[in-house]
Formats: C-alpha cells, sequence, structure tokens
C-alpha cells in the first residue's frame, strides 16, 4: 500500500489523474498512471491545485488499487483505460495479442439477461436446456427499431429451423467472438494481415492491417479493418450481409451492419472485448457489448477441428436422399 | 501398370471440371476437356531438339547476391498472398513419358494455345446449358519455369507410384465423377459437400490462393477454397493424438527451409474424394518444405499412404506472387460454400427426378 510520506523523496510515487468525475456518486477515474518523480505527492497536488486536499486519500487508494488491478472502475473501461496493464510487444512495437482466446459467458444464447429456461429438444433434458446469465450489453437494451422487434421475436419462436448457426453457417462479428469455442489470434509484425481463426465451422477474418485495400462484396463474416490505437487494436468491419444472427435468440441485424471492435489487454492472461453495433436499418442508435476473452492456457492449448458440415447434411438434405424401397 | 483408362492429363482436368460440375454447371466441365486436349495436340514429340531447359537445382538456393525477405526474428519471411497454379498437370501425361522437360518453342505453343482458348465458350444446346469462358475462373497460363513435365519430381517417370488397390480407387473415383449414383449427400465428394479438399497446397480451377500469416511461434496457411487455415506450431510440442480431416502439423526451421511435417489424418477414406489420391486416412504422412527465394516460395510435399502408394512421392513447384504469374491480384475472399451449395440440392434433387420419371416410363410401358 502506497501512501505519501515525509521520507526520501525519490521513494514516493506520483500519481497523476487525468480526469476526475466528481460529480459521480463514488469517483469514476477515467484513466491513472503511476509515475515516480522527485517530486513528493504534497508538492505535487499544491502545484496542480487540480483536486481538493479532503478528495487526496480516497483518490490515491483508488489509484493504487486500480494500478494493482485490483479493481475495475466506471462504466466505460476500453475507451478510458482505467487499467495500466501494457502487454508485451511484437518486434514491430505493437501490442502481442498473439494466442487462444474464449469468451467464457452465456452470450451465445442470449446477449441480453436471461434466466434459466427449458430446451426445446425435450429429449436432452438439461444437457441441452437454456442456462440463465447476464447480458454482455451495456445497459441490457437492445434499441429495436419497433417492426425489428417484432422480427426478433418472430426469430426467437423459429430458433430451430431459422438460427443459422444450427446449419453450420458461419457466425458472423461478433457472435463468433463469443460463440464456446476458442478463437486463435496469429499476428505478424507489421506490414502484414492479422488472422482470427474461430473453431467453429473453421470460420476465419483476415483483419487487414492496410486500410487501402476494401471489399466490394457482402460476405457472412464481413471485411475487417485493423489499426492500432495505443494499447488498443480496433478493427472496423462492414460488408456483412443480413443472414447472421447475434444470438440464438433471435437478435440480428441486416446487411447494413457496421461493427467497431475493440481489443486490448487487461492483464497477461485476460483482453477486454467490446463491439459497437450500428445498423440505421433496424436499430435507434448505436449499442455495444462488452466483455473479457480469456487465455487458454493449458500448455498445449489448439483450436481442434470443428467442421461441422457433415453434422447437418442428414437435416438439411435428408429429405432429398433415395428411399429404401419398402 | 495400366495406363490407358488413367491419363494423368486427364485427371488434371478432372480435379479442375470437378469444381465446374459441382459449382458452376456440369457443361463447364466440358469446357475444360475442350481446353486440355488442345496441348496434347500441339506438342510435338517428334522434335529432335534435345532439352536446352536446365532442370531447377535440388538445393534450391538463391542466386548469387539476392537477399530473401528476413522477419524480425532472422527467419524466411513468407507472409501474404501467394498462388501457384500453373498449366503443367501433377502426373507426366503419356506423350511425355520419356520427355522431363519440353524445349521452349513447345512450352510457348502450349501456353500460346491456353490463352488463345480462354475465350471459348459453347452455346446451349438442348439438354446441354453450355458453358461459359475462362474470365469466370483462374485457370493457369504457364508452365513451370523450368518446363519439366510433371509437378512429380519423384519417382523420376512423373507418375503416381500407385498400389493395385489405389489404382482401383483411382480408378473408381474417375468413372464415377458427375456420374454418381446420387442416392444421397454421401455420394458427393468432400468438395462438392464443402467439406474440404484436404491437403496437400494444390491447385484447381478457382480460390487457388494461399494467404501465410507467420509468428515466432506459429505458421498458418490459410487456403482461399473453403475458407481453410493450418495454424502450425513451431515451438517443437509433439503431435497430439486426436486425428483430424487436416492431420497435426508441426513445423521447424532447417536452415531457410519451413519443414512442415503432418500426421494423424483421420481415417476418411470411405469418403467420395474429387482426387482420389488426398484422401486422408490414418496410415497418411505428409512433410511439406516451403524455401522462400527472393519473389517466390519453392513448395514441395512429399505424400505417403502405404494403403494407396508402394512409396512416397514427391511433387514441387514454385508459389508465385500472383502478378508475377497472370493471376489477378487481390487479397483473400470468403468462401462460403455450405452457406450457398445449390449444387448440393440440385444434383440430388435431380436424381429422384430422373428416378420418378424413369419409373413412370416403365409403369407406363407395362
Amino acid at each position: 500500500m502506497l501512501l505519501p510520506s515525509t521520507g526520501n523523496p525519490e521513494s514516493i510515487w506520483h500519481h497523476r489523474l487525468r480526469r476526475v468525475d466528481l460529480s459521480a456518486a463514488s469517483p469514476v477515474i477515467y484513466s491513472a498512471q503511476i509515475v515516480a518523480t522527485g517530486d513528493t505527492f504534497d508538492s505535487w497536488f499544491q502545484e496542480k491545485n487540480t483536486v481538493r486536499s479532503w478528495l487526496r486519500v480516497p483518490i490515491v487508494v483508488a489509484a493504487v488499487a486500480l494500478r494493482s488491478g485490483l479493481v475495475f472502475v466506471g462504466e466505460d473501461p476500453m475507451s478510458a483505460q482505467t487499467t495500466a496493464y501494457k502487454a508485451p510487444r511484437t518486434p514491430d512495437g505493437k501490442p502481442d495479442l498473439n494466442g487462444i482466446w474464449q469468451a467464457i459467458n452465456t452470450a451465445n444464447w442470449d446477449i441480453q439477461d436471461h434466466p434459466a429456461r427449458q430446451g426445446v429438444v425435450l429429449s436432452l433434458g438439461a444437457a441441452f436446456s437454456v442456462p440463465g446469465g447476464l447480458g454482455v450489453v451495456d445497459g441490457n437494451e437492445i434499441p429495436y427499431q419497433p417492426w425489428a422487434l417484432a422480427k426478433k421475436t418472430e426469430n426467437a419462436q423459429r430458433w430451430l429451423t431459422a438460427d443459422p448457426e444450427i446449419k453450420c453457417f458461419m457466425p458472423g462479428v461478433p457472435r463468433a467472438t463469443y460463440m464456446p469455442y476458442p478463437l486463435q489470434v496469429v499476428q505478424p509484425p507489421a506490414p502484414a494481415d492479422m488472422l482470427i481463426q474461430y473453431e467453429f465451422a473453421s470460420a476465419m477474418r483476415v483483419v487487414h492491417m492496410n486500410a487501402a485495400q476494401a471489399s466490394g462484396v457482402d460476405s457472412w463474416m464481413g471485411w475487417s479493418t485493423g489499426h492500432w490505437d495505443g494499447e488498443t487494436l480496433i478493427v472496423d468491419v462492414t460488408n456483412f450481409n443480413d443472414q447472421t444472427w447475434f444470438d440464438r435468440a433471435g437478435n440480428f441485424h441486416s446487411d447494413a451492419l457496421h461493427v467497431t471492435e475493440r481489443y486490448r489487454a487487461r492483464s497477461a492472461d485476460v483482453l477486454d472485448y467490446e463491439a459497437t453495433i450500428e445498423d440505421p436499418k433496424v436499430f435507434t442508435r448505436p449499442w455495444t457489448m462488452r466483455m473479457p476473452l480469456y487465455r487458454r492456457a493449458e500448455k498445449n492449448a489448439r483450436l481442434t477441428e470443428y467442421k461441422c458440415v457433415e453434422f447437418v447434411e442428414e437435416l438439411m438434405y435428408g429429405n432429398l436422399s433415395k428411399k429404401s424401397p419398402k | 501398370m495400366e495406363t490407358s483408362a488413367r491419363n494423368p492429363l486427364s485427371e488434371k482436368f478432372f480435379f479442375v471440371a470437378h469444381l465446374f460440375a459441382g459449382r458452376v454447371g456440369g457443361a463447364l466441365a466440358l469446357a475444360a476437356l475442350a481446353v486440355f486436349p488442345v496441348h496434347a495436340q500441339t506438342s510435338a514429340r517428334s522434335s529432335a531438339r534435345t532439352t536446352a531447359a536446365s532442370p531447377r537445382k535440388a538445393s534450391g538456393t538463391t542466386a548469387k547476391g539476392t537477399m530473401i525477405p528476413r522477419t524480425p526474428w532472422g527467419t524466411p519471411d513468407l507472409n501474404g498472398v501467394w498462388n501457384g497454379n500453373t498449366m503443367t498437370p501433377l502426373e507426366r501425361p503419356d506423350k511425355y513419358a520419356n520427355k522431363p522437360f519440353l524445349t521452349e518453342q513447345e512450352a510457348a505453343a502450349l501456353e500460346k494455345a491456353q490463352r488463345d482458348t480462354a475465350l471459348l465458350e459453347n452455346k446451349a444446346t438442348p439438354g446441354d446449358p453450355g458453358t461459359y469462358n475462362q474470365s469466370w475462373t483462374d485457370p493457369a497460363f504457364k508452365l513451370l519455369p523450368d518446363r519439366r513435365t510433371s509437378l512429380i519430381v519423384d519417382p523420376p517417370d512423373g507418375r503416381i507410384p500407385f498400389t493395385p488397390e489405389g489404382q482401383r480407387v483411382e480408378a473408381r473415383s474417375i468413372a464415377r465423377y458427375g456420374k454418381g449414383p446420387y442416392n444421397s449427400y454421401l455420394d458427393l465428394d468432400t468438395g462438392e459437400r464443402c467439406i474440404t479438399d484436404g491437403l496437400p497446397i494444390y491447385f484447381g480451377g478457382y480460390n487457388n490462393n494461399y494467404q501465410i500469416f507467420q509468428t515466432r511461434n506459429y505458421v498458418a496457411i490459410l487456403h482461399e477454397y473453403f475458407h481453410e487455415a493450418r495454424i502450425i506450431p513451431l515451438d517443437g510440442r509433439p503431435h497430439d493424438s486426436m486425428p483430424q480431416w487436416l492431420g497435426d502439423g508441426r513445423g521447424h526451421w532447417e536452415g531457410d527451409t519451413l519443414v512442415v511435417e503432418t500426421t494423424k489424418f483421420a481415417d476418411k477414406g470411405q469418403y467420395e474424394w474429387a482426387a482420389a489420391w488426398r484422401a486422408a486416412r490414418s496410415t497418411t504422412h505428409l512433410i511439406e518444405r516451403f524455401t522462400r527465394k527472393a519473389n517466390s516460395i519453392e513448395y514441395q510435399f512429399t505424400w505417403e499412404d502405404p494403403t494407396m502408394f508402394t512409396r512416397p512421392w514427391t511433387a514441387r513447384w514454385p508459389l508465385s506472387r500472383q502478378g508475377d504469374i497472370g493471376v489477378t491480384r487481390g487479397p483473400i475472399y470468403e468462401y462460403s460454400c455450405h452457406e450457398g451449395n445449390y449444387a448440393m440440392e440440385g444434383v440430388l434433387s435431380g436424381a429422384r427426378a430422373k428416378e420418378r420419371k424413369d419409373t413412370a416410363t416403365k409403369g407406363s410401358s407395362r
């Protein structure tokens, strides 16, 4: 626990606060940077006069807690850079996001809060009923236009025949991120593109790090263009078709979908991931999902093939098979 | 070894034609048929000139003073989009049985004929939808730079050394291709079912692009076809025990050559495969070598399976930047095969309709 003292100036940490929202019920601190300088803590406060002295101790405590990763403060951590963790660098000086990652949540069932409920296939009983889970949507609200909300409800009722996941179709973005399978980031040094490989259906994305390349065609997984903003990889995804869903609850989009993803290392084994959804044909405003992605830490972790096409052929084409003579 | 029914040249266009038949239209296969025999007609075996072509140096050394691009950690840089499509067939055609290399004139004539026929189309006739020209595909217009008459370099005769069982499987596959029977989805090949065409690297009518992503500990090889990426660890971990369609690959550097060894292929011999030799079996073993040159990658594979082949056999050819071999430049695009597999529905429902028609005809003739 670091506290200012009257001792050796070299041993004193100097807390520099970029922005403090003093209007919030509890202080929402947008960024904290621990800088060791020769200045004393007290003299910095006197010089800057940026905070009242009666807030000094709680801010110090909060800043120290943030620095040690004990507290996750604020409702907008990604863009606010509450953690000072910096990932190791690749040879071209960028945060190294290489690895095998996986979301641990029930977002693929329903991206909003959902209690447990019975599954639609009775013979699978508790093995395939719907688990409960907290949603991953900021504010837990998806701002559908009225017609689209009705469509979502209809999708949910027709889930067994309508969900593209069931047919082993490519899941789109961001659903591919939070399906219950790992993904692998292969990140060469600049100027090479990045590869994000998903285990489900061998779906994959090339993240083009050269924005000059653009696609004019629609696709299931979209066209991804990436760039770095400090510690954060920002991926702009466009050129979607309207065929994928966001989850098994019928949440959907149109071909006007535009997804902005942010990937940022929170620690050595956790990424903070967020995806902002814009689709003026379906929603009244942009909205955002966010979740951690956890590193698969097994010694020889790897993606396993899930070439599910042959698991769905009987379902999709069985009616076209030759009938055996009776 | 019987050869009359198994024309290696036909195998190449069968591989290409199956793609057309499955996904573009069966009659497009006829266009491929129309194109390839031209090669047989124009290449004159009667030329008495000994080949002036020098065989590719086995060691693959770069020219003196040529620098190859390297990664920050010193290994050759394989990153980027590559294409290795070539007019040269995998197996040496019968007519070149004693001719491992073409002369410059012979090669030039073949390449010219390929360019001249690229816009051939077959008009529709009753019962035959006709074919589009090759603007719709990604045909090769170049032979191998050293004018070798097969991609196979070992055995020296340039032919796949099938066992009797291997010949039987191959002959059966060629005989049933495009003809069926099509009783169910199981009767289409793994590519027509949009599952995979397996390993190793190979080229057909389209989607011949590969993008390689290279980090210190992994090499990922993304094939545009089937949006399939192999992510190969380079860190020396042992093979694991799970059999898979694309096996289990491990890579390491031998000097400036990336060597990838793949074992643990799943047993998929009971599936239909467009090119029977590519079927994965638990007995299959693959060694690939990637050697970066100044402007290309020399690619070599050695394929082994005692069930199908009397010995391991090896093919070698360059992967180039698209522009260097006349392929349209561009990034990898999405290959959503299964999501739009209308050919599957078409083939099966067509077979069922034919059965109903045949049954009705029999009934009415009693």
